[in-house]
């Protein structure tokens, strides 16, 4: 993996500012790049509406049946 | 503004063929994200299968169930377990979503779905909606 390195001249004062302004840009960063990541997995994808729905019908007949087995409903 | 939202199975699952609006809400850091714990249990149960369907590589399909997980509180059932009843009385004969109903009302929140019904009890939030919400 690459490594950037940057260096800048900042006045001590800004130091706690610049902190925590490069830690809110850096999560956008790392949010932005897994977004790109997800997206372009999932464009691979074949999964179709009706496998989706069929997979979230099964799980909610078995998280009901999970309750009736704990005796909640 | 923060939209917390309960994330139900049939939005879960429409994640792994949606590369539009549901994708771009999950990864929206204004969006915050609950779902019962015992979903991504049942969704990990279906992880074979799953990768079957997609025809997605074990290793692709992994990276994205980690990426999206990341985004999502799950919580056990012990944290909303006495609003169960409550959400029963809601679903009258409706004989699912229990789960999801009752995380809802303890968070005081909406749950993100295509089920009509939750729509018909005021519990139901669209994609739609929340694209609009986050957008204004």
């Amino acid at each position: 993996m690459e490594e950037i390195t940057i260096k800048l001249d900042m006045p001590p004062e800004f130091e706690e500012e610049f902190k925590r302004e490069l830690a809110k840009s850096i999560k956008e960063l790392v949010n932005n790049i897994e977004f790109s990541i997800a997206k372009k997995i999932i464009s691979k994808s074949q999964l179709t509406e009706k496998d989706a729905e069929e997979f979230s019908e099964k799980v909610k007949k078995s998280m009901h049946d999970d309750l009736v087995e704990r005796g909640l409903v | 503004m923060q939209i917390a939202v309960v994330v139900d199975s049939n939005i879960l699952f429409r994640i792994l063929i949606s590369q539009g609006d549901i994708l771009e809400i999950i990864f929206n850091p204004k969006t915050k994200l609950y779902a019962p714990f015992k979903l991504k249990e049942e969704f990990e149960k279906h992880k074979k299968e799953l990768i079957q369907k997609t025809r997605l590589s074990e290793d692709n399909f992994e990276k994205l169930v980690g990426l999206i997980f990341k985004k999502i509180s799950f919580i056990p059932i012990e944290q909303y377990e006495t609003f169960i009843e409550s959400a029963r009385r809601l679903l009258k004969n409706h004989l699912k979503d229990e789960d999801f109903v009752a995380l809802a009302l303890s968070l005081k929140t909406k749950i993100w779905t295509y089920e009509d019904l939750l729509f018909k009890i005021g519990i139901g939030l669209s994609t739609k909606e929340i694209a609009q919400k986050l957008s204004q």
